[in-house]
């Protein structure tokens, strides 16, 4: 991992992100870590900014994560993404497959959160 | 008192138990490892226990990876819940077979998964229920429950509809989607306005008879009479419709309620013109006596007065036969019609009364369709209508009279105008006797009356189709006549008795006439006074002895004791005999008596016929010279001439 | 009783979580998407929970019931209309099956199904809170909202009421009903204590 990953977490619940955070913190990962608390303000931030991996909740208020992922697939092709969700319904596994998003289940292993940290 | 109790089980005691239960018992420690397995888990899966001592379920079973029992197995384990798996919602469980061993029938199970302490930690149990045999009564009642009931609505040929509280179409029999032309599939969810347009509003639902239109398949509709049940099941209300299709019966119901109305009008008119016939008799005879006995200064002014008399009572019997052919009184005499010289000869007749404005078309079909009808009343029946389509048109307009072939066996005459049209209420009402929208005194109201018996009579049917501002089609069918039957042309013209100028009756005529006659013994019976008298007058100058009873128990009377040459009788006669059964017992006292009958038709109904005898008809009213006419024919009948 | 607006958030999450664990049971029994709403927390009194189970009206309600207990102990309770209990009972057995054998199953089912969605919220919750939570057997009940509060819940005027609205959505037909967890304030500590907890293991590393 390269120093100074710049990670967005995009999730409605704070504690949510807390665990993310947390996680990501147990990985011993350098990173500078963003939250954004739905879908819209992450797409704000990505505008601005720029992000080596967002991690994105599935079920939110507004737009949903798979939505949101597919915009950021299309518009920040550098940028990685990846659902967070305890949804893993056999028809999101396929969808998230269509667009090329991981799927990491909720709550959220270590050892998911690192496979998909190191394919970026 | 109480025995002392045994002591308490030992382990090894309670394992035998366990042992002996039947159903399937399965223990596995905090690592999912099998600890125990009893017998008749062995028995049904024919693994035995060293073999599935230490195994993991999934090893054993490797269809059960990743299903619901691994699940429900992880969370007894890991969490420590509960679950039930029943054979209703899991498409397949274990691979049990039967115990009995017949085939390969899999064991129906149900499973209970819960959480056990295993020494210090936390294993689980699992509970598998063999449920064949209650999955087996459960279908069987079902079965039984349900036999009658499909057998009644799969072959119920009223349609079974069932739809919930919202009003969606939650099944339907065979014949439903044949009536409605839609698959159960594709109904199932439907709202069943789609279907009932009345019941769009589900709130209408429940009401236990209601008659609506139904939209059938291919879009045509019909009249639904629907009746309700409803029931509850699984706590919803749903109502199952009976929907019978009554558009025929409707129609049905409708033709009759017609025609009974159209059959006391019948009677009814049959019955004036009966007595109105009497009248004219007694004007008309009377007249033509005033005609023949004026003298003095006043006879010649006298005589055209009487004339007037007797052409008015002649336009009079012209609307009681009209009234008679609408009730059907009037004996039709149906002969080969050529469509197309008829239809000719009438339009030429009716040109000069349509007027000018009116421009009439003919078209027939090739084939020269012809019909079986009377020809006289078939051309009253098209003049009637040509002058009903002048009405119509008091601007002018355009009148098509088409004769054309079909419907099978039949042709049909169609006179349309371009006409101010009719409302529904008139044309519901237009065949009625009397009814008419014409002015006074310029309709009858018994045209269409006197076309529609005619039809009818004739063995066919009469339409009419109207529409305000669209004009009026009227539509005559009439049976086809069958083509070998070549009318002659000298028969295309009926001699019309009436037609012919009352006037002609003259004295010097009938005197000629009378001078032929002996004197005679008349009998006469009459029962209306008037009517009597004045047959009783006509036959006075001929110097005939005449009796005049007014029944048909004093013509007996009288002819047991005296002879008398002729009889001449009222056919409608009181007191139970009428003047037919008269004429036969007449004769039997006296087998050469000649017979007059009088009537207020043309002829008897053929079972009459036989029953009087040999007889002449005198159709009232009647001129002296048709009076003689008769008693001449009646007298050389019974060869008295 | 009050609820720290993380604590409030964390409980959300946790029924967020749970919730999608019962809808990826759920897709998997009827072998079909399920869509679900975003879970919406509320704590409410036993009168409030009835009133709001109710409608006012006293139409026919189906709850499957659980009594759970570990760190925090209490009755978790599936609760839908009648009316939608039977569509989702007839999603699950599918639809080709007539209506009517839907109904003979229709309680069995339904106390597997209610099984399963409070399993699943039962066991994200022991799950994300790194604890265990034992559960008994399901049952079924049948009645008003007031006749099964009577038969699962005490009166208890300290108890409070986690009461969250549930809209899955099966096949195009909406299918909307209620989590209740029953928990009396012994309880409530208990939970709060453990979630608590939680946030702390959390928020170790947030700080240094």
């Amino acid at each position: 991992m390269t120093a100074q990953t710049r990670i967005l977490l995009v999730d409605d619940s704070k504690l949510a992100r807390m665990a993310l955070r947390a996680e990501l913190q147990d990985l011993g990962a350098d990173a500078d870590v963003r939250e954004a608390p739905d879908a819209e303000s992450a797409l704000g931030l990505l505008e601005h900014e720029t992000f080596d991996a967002v991690l994105m909740d599935y079920n939110m208020p507004g737009m949903d994560g798979l939505a949101a992922a597919t915009v950021i697939r299309a518009r920040f092709p550098k940028t990685g993404v990846a659902l967070v969700t305890a949804n893993a319904q056999d028809a999101i596994v396929a969808e998230a497959r269509i667009i090329g998003v991981p799927l990491i289940p909720k709550p959220v292993r270590r050892r998911d959160l690192q496979t998909f940290l190191s394919a970026r | 008192m109480a025995e002392p109790c045994s002591p308490a089980p030992t382990a090894d005691a309670l394992l035998h138990c366990l042992e002996g239960l039947d159903l399937g018992i399965v223990i596995l420690d905090g690592g999912r490892r099998i600890v125990h397995w009893n017998s008749w888990m062995s028995r049904h899966s024919g693994i035995p226990r060293r073999l599935a001592i230490g195994s993991e379920l999934c090893e054993l079973f490797p269809e059960a990876q990743g299903g619901r029992l691994a699940g429900a197995v992880r969370e007894a384990i890991d969490t420590g819940l509960s679950a039930v798996l029943s054979h209703h919602v899991n498409a397949s469980l274990l691979p049990l077979m039967r115990a009995d061993n017949q085939g390969e029938e899999l064991v129906a199970q149900s499973i209970i998964v819960r959480p056990v302490k295993i020494g210090a930690g936390c294993g689980c149990l699992i509970q598998i229920h063999d449920q064949t045999y209650a999955v087996e009564r459960e279908r069987k009642l079902r079965v039984q429950r349900n036999a009658r009931y499909h057998a009644i609505v799969e072959a119920a040929q009223d349609c079974f509809v069932t739809v919930d509280e919202g009003g969606l179409i939650q099944g339907m029999n065979p014949i439903s989607e044949v009536r409605f032309g839609l698959a159960q599939d594709a109904a199932l969810g439907l709202p069943i306005g789609t279907l009932l347009p009345g019941l769009e509003d589900p709130g209408r639902l429940g009401a236990p008879l209601v008659e609506m239109r139904a939209v059938g398949a291919e879009g045509r509709e019909f009249d639904a009479e629907i009746t309700t049940g409803s029931w509850i099941g699984g706590g919803l209300r749903y109502y199952t419709l009976f929907i019978r299709d009554v558009t025929e019966r409707n129609q049905a119901v409708e033709e009759l309620r017609r025609s009974q109305r159209m059959q006391a009008l019948g009677q009814l008119t049959g019955g004036i013109a009966h007595e109105f016939n009497n009248l004219l008799m007694v004007m008309r005879a009377n007249a033509e006596l005033l005609q023949d006995t004026g003298t003095g200064p006043n006879a010649d002014h006298i005589r055209s007065l009487a004339a007037e008399i007797v052409r008015a009572a002649d336009r009079g019997r012209n609307l009681t036969d009209g009234l008679l052919s609408f009730a059907r009184r009037q004996p039709l005499r149906p002969e080969p019609v050529q469509l197309r010289t008829m239809i000719a000869e009438t339009v030429r007749m009716a040109i000069p009364s349509l007027g000018a404005d009116i421009d009439v078309q003919v078209e027939c079909a090739s084939g020269d369709p012809r019909v079986l009808a009377d020809r006289a009343q078939l051309q009253n029946a098209l003049l009637n209508l040509l002058i009903n389509a002048r009405d119509a048109m008091p601007n002018g307009g355009r009148v098509l009279v088409r004769a054309q072939s079909g419907p099978e066996g039949f042709c049909t005459l169609t006179v349309a105008d371009t006409g101010v049209g009719m409302t529904p209420d008139v044309l519901d009402r237009a065949c009625e006797p009397f009814f008419t929208t014409k002015g006074p005194g310029r309709g009858t109201g018994l045209g269409l009356s006197m076309v529609n018996g005619f039809a009818r009579q004739s063995g066919g049917a009469f339409e009419l189709d109207s529409m305000p501002g669209a004009g009026t089609r009227a539509s005559l069918r009439l049976p086809c006549s069958p083509v070998e039957e070549e009318p002659s042309a000298a028969e295309a013209v009926a001699p019309d008795p009436i037609a012919s100028d009352p006037i002609a009756s003259n004295s010097g005529h009938a005197a000629a006439l009378l001078a032929r006659f002996p004197p005679l013994r008349i009998l006469v019976a009459e029962d209306d006074p008037q009517v009597r008298e004045v047959v009783v007058t006509m036959l006075g100058s001929g110097g005939h002895r005449i009796t005049a009873v007014e029944d048909a128990m004093a013509a007996l009377e009288f002819l047991i004791d005296d002879e008398a040459d002729l009889l001449l009788a009222d056919v409608m006669l009181p007191h139970g005999m009428s003047g037919v059964v008269l004429s036969r017992e007449a004769r039997r006292l006296q087998p050469r008596l000649a017979v007059v009958l009088m009537s207020g038709y043309n002829e008897l109904a053929p079972g009459q016929a036989d029953l009087a005898g040999p007889a002449e008809i005198l159709r009232k009213p009647f001129t002296r010279r048709d009076l003689d006419h008769h008693m001449l024919a009646a007298l050389e009948q019974v060869g008295r001439r | 009783m009050c609820l720290s607006e993380m604590e409030q958030d964390a409980i959300t999450e946790l029924l967020n979580v749970s919730v999608s664990r019962a809808a990826v049971a759920l897709s998997r029994m009827v072998d079909r998407p399920v869509s679900m709403s975003i879970p919406v927390l509320r704590i409410l009194s036993r009168d409030e929970a009835l009133a709001a189970l109710g409608g006012g009206t006293p139409s026919p309600l189906v709850a499957v019931g659980e009594r759970f207990s570990g760190p925090f102990s209490g009755s978790a309770l599936l609760v839908f209309p009648e009316t939608r209990s039977l569509r989702l009972v007839h999603a699950i057995l599918g639809e080709r099956i007539p209506l009517e054998e839907v109904m003979d199953m229709a309680e069995e089912a339904m106390a597997e199904v209610g099984n399963v969605i409070l399993n699943s919220c039962l066991s994200g919750m022991a799950n994300m809170l790194a604890c265990r939570i034992e559960a008994t057997l399901p049952t079924c009940y049948q009645g008003t909202a007031d006749q099964i509060f009577h038969r699962t819940i005490r009166h208890d005027g300290d108890a409070r009421i986690l009461f969250t609205s549930i809209d899955f959505s099966i096949r195009e037909r909406d299918i909307g009903g209620y989590i209740v967890l029953l928990l009396d304030l012994n309880a409530i500590a208990n939970l709060r204590q453990a979630i608590d907890r939680y946030i702390a293991s959390l928020s170790r590393g947030a700080g240094g």
